[in-house]
């Protein structure tokens, strides 16, 4: 059952376009994730989502429903802020009480309510505390009770772990995605940071310059980017521009190197390749090309090699930093290859 | 509905002053508004009267004074006050405000008392005294507000980089701070050419100011000459003072 | 020129210069070493002439002010005495006449400041809304009346207030009046022109208090299902409570120490405390009388300034 549906939805201000023609459908009980640079349109498009933003175009639909001109108020959607948006002058029982005596709900209902949302995020006993007696953490915790005391159609998270410290947000992410779960409310999360959209998400949307480049699982979105703009965000990516002509690839200097079928028809073209899916040999083996290790470079349990090719490309190689694996040192000879099929070729 | 609320309490505010250009217009032998006819008719009779022309040098060459005073005392002041962290920094700050608060019609009887036991009575001096202390508080306020607009570590650079303490106030505060400065400085020029209560116990008969002239003529008579002088003056603080806050606040933000 | 700091990680010893002796100690087991410093004397050079200035001649002044509302007065005569007592304060206190001038002073200066809330909120409310240019437009336009002297001010609302002035006139062709009300020479013209004159403060105030808001805690509010109204109440008008209360402090301290407007437009029918103390002070010349009453003037707003600084500090506290 598809619980969000956003149609064709577009934000633009003056001659800028914010948000172009973004269209998705999330499925009821799932968290989808828009992850982009700063100015891609995420934000953007989350507030739309909760109505603080008016679309120039486009429809969202809840369950079916054209909510697209309803306010915000009336929405039925829990949002968690950056900034926690936590009421300075209320404890924390009233904050968390805020929304269900906005909506009217019977006194008597109310404390029971409060006190469940408290303990489902492991801050029974804090009631009445004030935020700025609570961690960073706790004060999370507190947004989040806030909105799931109300039991939301939708929940919105707005880059909520971004304030956090580090260990602290690993942590978070694991605990949000429980509750999610747990709860099965549908929800959006924008964030920038790849690894917190990789963790968290059932599907992630790759937002560049305010479209959706591709919307996939996490796997899909890093072993099988769509886009030039995707392989390069998400992950580390060997990108050699080239054309296609005949099935084959030749780079920019001339130089053919293996690749996958090519989707799209000759033409210019984009060769993808993970460092990690490169070998690495001694120079001269077959089926390899040449090079020169001209950068090293330890990256906790791997080491990053950068090859040189003759023709001047640069190729980067990971690879694990095993006992009695062989290493290679800095102007070291050697040859690179990997298989046809681990290479994707982008549009551009 | 909250814009139209606010347009008419936004008339509320500019009433008074647009009566008074109004009128200053007026054919009428007595400020009407709204005003009949046009004439500058006004505006040559304030010229053509010395003790106008007179207070006016006199009020402008007061408040250049105190204003000096004001801003070297207030500039310091909000430097200790804002770059260091002392003992007392909290009440010393305080009580360097405190003139904005206090009611001026006590401050004038004070100082009229204690003049008169100094020999500073009747004299220009005691005025920039006063007009000193008066405005010594808004040039606090701005430059405070400047300095804690800008990064202290361009500062601990600069000392880092060799430079002393007075060669970093010059060269790296004092070119930041400057839009604070001035500020801080047309405010206090306008307040001090506007002063009317401390002037008005402090001042002798040949001490008098452009305020105290027009408070004691709007006093016992109306005419559309007070509403004339006062057109000059609206115009003339709304020339120099508008691209000044336009400034700092353009800064602020 | 930052080694007055009283707290410093180890590093900063490095860079102080060899004249400030310090005793370190090795500080707790994560490595901040803890430091003792003789003070600078730097903030003190730079607060000194100021201080020297408000020293002299405000507290001073003040002071002998004190002692003059405590000396003996002889009309006409030897003027000053050279004794002590109390009669000032008596005279004062025990006249209903002089009573009656303080009520109306505390009377005028609330009710002026009451106006000012009513009129100042929506106004700071609306500028605090405001980005950028509209909002700098704004910004000066509450502005300007500010720069724009009290006494012209006040000769603006004096035309605008008189028996045939415009705002009568208007009423009564509108209908709303049948004869002219008085408005000059009376309290509610002192109010009217005396709110005008301090509403620009209010605003500032109000303003600066309302922009410390997080904006975000407005999403929270609506998302969260509060409409226009529950937002004011719960969120807006509880969080700028502070502007509220620094902003009245100085509309009334403004209020109750105004000369110009009360002496224009209420004039001598309606002495208030500010035109009390000049009436003494420089037609009558009795200064001892004059410094009487300007202490009952302080007296009284330190008193309620105390009282107001209480509920604003418990307020803080509850917040």
């Amino acid at each position: 059952m598809i619980d969000l549906e956003l149609q064709n939805l577009t934000k633009t201000y003056g001659t800028t376009t914010a948000v172009d023609d973004v269209n998705l459908a999330v499925e009821a009980g799932e968290l989808v994730a828009f992850l982009g640079p700063s100015g891609c349109g995420k934000t953007t498009t989350l507030r739309m989502v909760a109505g603080f933003i008016e679309p120039t175009a486009g429809a969202i639909l809840v369950r079916g429903n054209d909510i697209t001109d309803l306010k915000p108020n009336h929405r039925d959607m829990g949002m968690v802020f950056q900034s926690y948006a936590l009421f300075p002058h209320m404890t924390v029982e009233r904050n968390v009480a805020f929304g269900l005596v906005a909506r009217g709900v019977p006194r008597a209902d109310i404390a029971p309510k409060v006190s469940a949302a408290l303990d489902l995020v492991g801050l029974a006993g804090f009631g009445d505390r004030y935020p700025k007696q609570l961690s960073g953490g706790q004060q999370q915790r507190v947004a989040l009770a806030r909105v799931l005391a109300l039991k939301p159609k939708l929940l919105l998270f707005d880059e909520p772990l971004s304030n956090l410290d580090a260990k602290l947000r690993v942590q978070m992410r694991h605990e949000i995605r429980e509750l999610q779960k747990g709860v099965g409310i549908t929800s959006l999360f924008v964030t920038h940071d790849q690894e917190e959209a990789m963790t968290i998400a059932d599907r992630i949307a790759v937002m560049n310059n305010g479209r959706i480049d591709q919307i996939g699982t996490p796997a899909e979105i890093y072993d099988h980017p769509r886009t030039r703009f995707v392989a390069d965000f998400i992950g580390t990516s060997n990108l050699i521009d080239g054309r296609v002509a005949g099935g084959r690839f030749v780079s920019k200097s001339g130089l053919e190197l293996p690749c996958g079928p090519a989707k799209a028809g000759d033409g210019e073209a984009v060769l993808a390749v993970r460092p990690e899916k490169v070998e690495l040999a001694d120079a001269g083996s077959p089926d390899a090309l040449s090079g020169k290790v001209t950068r090293v470079t330890k990256l906790g349990g791997l080491i990053e090699y950068a090859a040189t090719l003759p023709t001047g490309e640069i190729v980067l190689i990971h690879q694990q930093d095993r006992s009695g694996a062989k290493t290679r040192a800095l102007g070291d000879d050697i040859a690179v290859s990997w298989r046809p099929e681990d290479s994707r070729l982008l549009t551009i | 509905m909250l814009i139209a609320v606010n347009i008419l309490i936004l008339l509320y505010l500019v009433a008074p002053v647009i009566v008074v250009v109004a009128t200053a217009f007026t054919t009428t032998a007595y400020p009407v508004f709204p005003p009949q006819g046009f004439t500058f008719r006004w505006f040559e009779r304030f010229l053509s009267m010395p003790e106008f022309t007179e207070a006016i040098r006199r009020s402008a060459l007061l408040a250049l004074s105190s204003t000096t005073v004001a801003t070297v005392l207030g500039t310091l002041s909000a430097l200790s006050l804002v770059r260091y962290r002392f003992r007392g920094r909290e009440a010393m700050s305080a009580f360097m405000l405190s003139p904005i608060l206090f009611p001026t019609i006590v401050f004038g009887l004070a100082l009229l008392v204690f003049y008169s036991r100094v020999g500073l009575s009747g004299s220009f001096a005691g005025l920039v005294i006063a007009h000193s202390v008066l405005t010594t508080p808004f040039v606090i306020r701005l430059v405070m507000a400047s300095l804690a607009e800008f990064d202290p570590a361009v500062e601990e650079a600069s000392r880092n980089l060799g430079a002393g303490w007075w060669r970093t106030f010059l060269q790296v505060t004092l070119p930041l701070i400057r839009p604070g400065v001035l500020a801080g400085a047309v405010f206090a020029f306008i307040i001090s050419f506007d002063e009317l209560v401390v002037t008005l116990f402090l001042a002798g008969p040949d001490m008098t100011t452009l305020p105290v002239r027009i408070y004691t003529y709007v006093e016992f008579s109306s005419d559309p000459t007070i509403s004339a002088i006062s057109t000059v003056l609206i115009v003339a603080w709304m020339l120099i003072g508008v691209p000044v806050y336009a400034r700092f606040l353009s800064v602020k933000h | 020129m930052h080694h007055g700091r009283a707290v410093g990680f180890g590093l900063e010893l490095v860079r102080l210069p060899g004249r400030d002796v310090h005793r370190v100690t090795q500080g707790t087991a994560d490595g901040i070493l803890r430091r003792r410093e003789r003070p600078n004397t730097t903030p003190y050079l730079l607060i000194a002439p100021n201080l020297v200035w408000l020293l002299l001649f405000m507290a001073g002044a003040l002071v002998l002010l004190a002692i003059t509302s405590l000396r003996g007065y002889e009309p006409g005569g030897r003027g000053i005495l050279e004794t002590w007592e109390l009669t000032h304060y008596a005279q004062f206190l025990g006249d209903p006449f002089f009573l009656g001038v303080l009520w109306r002073s505390l009377v005028i200066s609330t009710e002026t400041t009451i106006v000012c809330l009513i009129l100042g909120f929506p106004l700071a409310y609306w500028l605090s809304q405001l980005r950028g240019t509209a909002r700098a437009v704004l910004y000066l336009a509450v502005l300007i009346p500010l720069l724009t002297s009290a006494v012209v001010r006040t000769f603006g609302w004096m035309i605008l207030l008189s028996n045939n002035g415009f705002l009568n006139k208007t009423l009564i062709n509108l209908g709303i009046l049948s004869s002219p009300m008085r408005l000059m020479y009376n309290e509610t013209g002192i109010i009217i022109a005396l709110a005008e004159v301090l509403l620009p403060f209010m605003v500032l105030a109000l303003d600066a208090a309302l922009l410390n808001i997080d904006r975000q805690l407005y999403d929270a509010a609506r998302n969260l299902g509060a409409g226009a109204v529950r937002i004011f109440f719960q969120v807006t008008l509880p969080l700028s409570m502070p502007g509220v209360i620094s902003g009245s402090v100085l509309v009334f301290t403004l209020a109750i120490s105004a000369y110009v407007t009360p002496a224009l437009i209420g004039g001598p029918r309606v002495p208030v405390m500010s035109t009390t103390i000049y009436q003494q002070g420089i037609a009558l010349l009795n200064w001892p009388f004059g410094a009487a009453i300007a202490f009952v003037l302080l007296v009284t707003l330190i008193l309620l300034l105390a009282v107001l600084s209480y509920v604003g500090y418990r307020f803080a506290r509850a917040a």
